[in-house]
């Protein structure tokens, strides 16, 4: 579903950011993507979702080059950033009928889909008011919500958990592995290492913008904990 | 002390984007801001020069005019409009600056008192003025000093009390921009309440201030009507005036008093209210009791389009300073139709108005629209949510066209008010009645275009607050001068000919600038098309 090709992206300033990563992720995986902070996650992450430019590498979303045919790429996936800035100016189901609008959610199923998610994540009564007097948690609720109304084959997540409330959390979970169960794939960014270790069938580690390790999660841990793992990894520089 | 020099560092730092010039790691960047600051060099230099020989031609014609007594009156008027536009730019930074500002949470909880938090936004508040008032009073200062016979006093006043001409206009506007405010927050559409009130005001006042400004032509009456006039506009103008250039102790004591008691006022009022101040303007109606009900649906360009537009009039700030062109234009066409030519033209005390209006009245119409620019910043008005714009799956073109059809949405409105009000009031042929809508129509497309492009190639998604980019930013400076460039074009090409005396019609001129315009629409629209995506992926 999503195959990164030798994947390098030099900001400017000269700093490499990515430097030469490979990795694929097939449908029915959940893909933890795991690295210290400026290890070069978000800046993978965002050029996978289209929103930054690359020089160097190909990225491909179910066969498509994501360079020759953006829109088609992005229309296949739903990518959530680790902070939701979001319009603030409008409500939360105006909000969500934009995605539904873009992304071109047929009307019979609009409302139904949203209710759906929206149910699950405790936001209905909520999506009325102007996403500016949102919670930071609430905001980060809408904005799966959005990513997971268009059904993506490809959900995009950095750092998905951050801001939610435990019930938020364990419910995206469940709503991950049932996306997985569907044929979906998913790749995300984590810090909390327990939560890859539980909910990843595939692990990659990135480090100064290399990849140091990738592949199922039980060879990446070996006999030791991920924890430990990557400590030993990190420290080995 | 330390505190608010510390505070009011990170503000300055903030608000005028310095540090990106020389610290930013992208060389482009870099010259970008640095082009930016030139550029407002530039125009700052400009305003001088304007102040200098607005001030000078003024004092030449009262010299010929053996008035020199009224010679004292240059750097009145002068400070009488540097308080004005105060005054008026204030009004719509006091949310932003004063209250409303979006690192409210961080500042406050800094171990700093209140009164020294308060203190660093009036001070950042005043140095802007500050600023503008010297660019444009000392020239006049200058003027004054040249060409007529001040007291020795003079010399030694006029700079000291250049350091408290801003301190009324900005209290007057901290007032009414926050009573606005205030106001607005009570209802649940508070833009839509907030953007009215201060679009009616402003055309108030305009009115009123050029009301203010007829003098009579008698000569004997002339220094009565011309000090009648100054009291009108701004009354504390005579005071200084009465302190600062004929000596008088009592008005000039007056003047200063009044300042500063006002001034002070302001910092004990608002250090006393700034926190349920704050609390109350920023906070936000929630009900939470959404029931989900079939919702209308349409294309991906109307989602994106309706969008933007609700992005635009959630910001007063915005449309204030992007409709105002359109609504004096509108105001200026209904006058038109309404007094008549003759009236207004005399109304507005300009010279040979008639025959210009006439001929140039599609031109004028266009000049209007220059003003009216909404999409110079509406790619950076994305700021953090510029990653919605480039993850969704939509063609860039209809991304950029969406921003396009908010400006048209503001403008062709007010072409098509223009222009019927310009037909019933110059009664046009057909020919120049279809010119009267063809041209503006052209001219908006131009500038919309124009304006998009350069806020694509200069774009700053960084803004702390929404002033920098809709006041201050490089492509709101830099499609205002395509603008002005635009209507200067047949302008200039026709004093051209008249010196070199050559013979040119302005009809036919303007109907070739016309045709001109909608081939430079074509291809603005044209390349905005053929490199919008490279132009949004690059950003």
């Amino acid at each position: 579903m999503l195959q990164i090709n030798n994947l390098s992206k030099t900001y400017q300033g000269g700093k490499k950011a990515v430097d030469g990563l490979s990795l694929e992720v097939c449908p029915g995986d959940i893909f933890g993507f795991i690295g210290h902070n400026g290890a070069g996650k978000t800046t993978t992450i965002r050029a996978v979702t289209g929103v930054l430019a690359f020089e160097e590498g190909e990225i491909r979303i179910n066969g498509k080059d994501l360079r020759r045919e953006p829109v088609l790429c992005k229309s296949m996936m739903a990518y959530i950033p680790d902070n939701p800035d979001l319009y603030e100016h409008l409500t939360g189901i105006q909000y969500l009928n934009f995605i539904g609008d873009i992304f071109r959610i047929p009307k019979g199923e609009r409302v139904e889909r949203i209710r759906g998610f929206a149910d699950r994540f405790e936001l209905t009564a909520d999506l009325g008011d102007l996403i500016a007097s949102y919670s930071h948690g609430m905001k980060q609720k809408l904005a799966i919500i959005g990513a997971l109304i268009h059904q993506p084959r490809l959900l995009v997540l950095d750092e998905p958990f951050v801001g939610l409330d435990p019930k938020a959390a364990f419910t995206l979970k469940t709503i991950m592995h049932e996306l997985c169960g569907q044929g979906c794939a998913i790749f995300f960014s984590t810090h909390i290492l327990e939560v890859a270790e539980k909910l990843c069938n595939k692990i990659a580690i990135i480090r100064k913008g290399k990849l140091a390790a990738c592949g199922p999660t039980d060879q990446v841990r070996g006999d030791g904990s991920l924890e430990s793992m990557f400590l030993e990894l990190i420290d080995h520089e | 002390m330390n505190d608010l020099l510390a505070l009011l560092k990170v503000q300055v730092l903030a608000f005028f984007d310095i540090n990106a010039a020389f610290h930013a790691k992208d060389k482009g960047e870099r010259r970008k801001k640095l082009l930016l600051s030139g550029l407002m060099l530039l125009s700052m230099a400009m305003i001088m020069g304007m102040s200098f020989g607005y001030s000078f031609m003024l004092a030449d014609a009262l010299k010929k005019a053996g008035m020199t007594e009224l010679l004292e009156y240059v750097p009145g008027l002068m400070m009488a409009s540097a308080c004005l536009a105060t005054f008026f730019t204030t009004i719509y930074k006091t949310h932003g600056v004063l209250v409303g500002f979006r690192d409210y949470d961080q500042i406050m909880s800094l171990p700093v008192t209140v009164r020294t938090v308060i203190a660093s936004r009036v001070l950042l508040l005043y140095l802007m003025n500050l600023f503008f008032t010297l660019i444009i009073m000392v020239p006049a200062g200058i003027v004054y000093g040249m060409e007529g016979s001040p007291q020795p006093a003079f010399y030694g006043l006029f700079p000291l009390t250049l350091f408290v001409v801003p301190l009324l206009p900005i209290v007057g506007a901290a007032v009414l921009g926050i009573g606005i405010s205030l106001v607005s927050s009570r209802f649940r559409h508070r833009n839509a309440v907030n953007l009215i009130t201060s679009l009616t005001l402003t055309l108030a006042v305009i009115i009123l201030s050029m009301g203010a400004g007829e003098m009579s032509a008698d000569f004997q009456t002339v220094s009565a009507a011309v000090a009648d006039a100054i009291g009108k506009a701004y009354p504390p103008a005579l005071w200084y005036l009465d302190g600062v250039c004929r000596g008088n102790l009592g008005a000039l004591g007056l003047f200063l008093g009044v300042s500063a008691a006002v001034f002070g006022l302001l910092v004990w009022g608002f250090s006393r209210f700034f926190q349920p101040l704050q609390s109350r303007l920023t906070a936000h109606h929630r009900t939470a009791d959404y029931r989900l009900r079939p919702m209308k649906t349409g294309s991906p360009f109307r989602a994106l389009y309706v969008k933007e537009l609700t992005r635009y009039g959630a910001s007063p700030l915005y449309v204030m300073n992007t409709a105002i062109g359109a609504a004096l234009g509108v105001l200026f066409c209904f006058g038109m139709a309404f007094f008549g030519q003759e009236k207004l033209a005399a109304f507005l005390e300009l010279p040979g108005s008639l025959v210009m209006m006439r001929t140039f009245a599609p031109l004028i119409v266009a000049g209007f629209m220059a003003l009216t620019c909404t999409t110079a910043s509406s790619i950076s008005m994305e700021g953090r949510n510029l990653w919605i714009m480039k993850s969704i799956p939509v063609e860039p073109f209809t991304l950029l066209m969406s921003k396009l059809a908010v400006n048209l949405t503001v403008q062709l409105p007010a072409v098509l008010l223009c222009g019927l009000a310009l037909v019933f009031a110059l009664k046009p042929s057909s020919f120049e009645g279809l010119q009267l809508f063809l041209m503006p129509a052209f001219f908006s497309v131009f500038i919309a275009a124009a304006g998009l492009m350069i806020n694509l190639k200069t774009p700053n998604f960084t803004w702390a607050s929404e002033t920098v980019v809709i006041k201050q930013s490089m492509s709101v400076f830099l499609s205002l001068a395509a603008g002005m460039a635009g209507i200067g074009l047949p302008v200039a090409a026709l004093a051209l000919a008249g010196y070199f005396k050559v013979p040119m019609s302005a009809a036919g001129l303007l109907w070739n600038f016309t045709m001109l315009m909608g081939f430079v629409d074509f291809v603005l629209l044209s390349l905005l098309w053929e490199h919008g995506e490279r132009w949004i992926s690059a950003l």
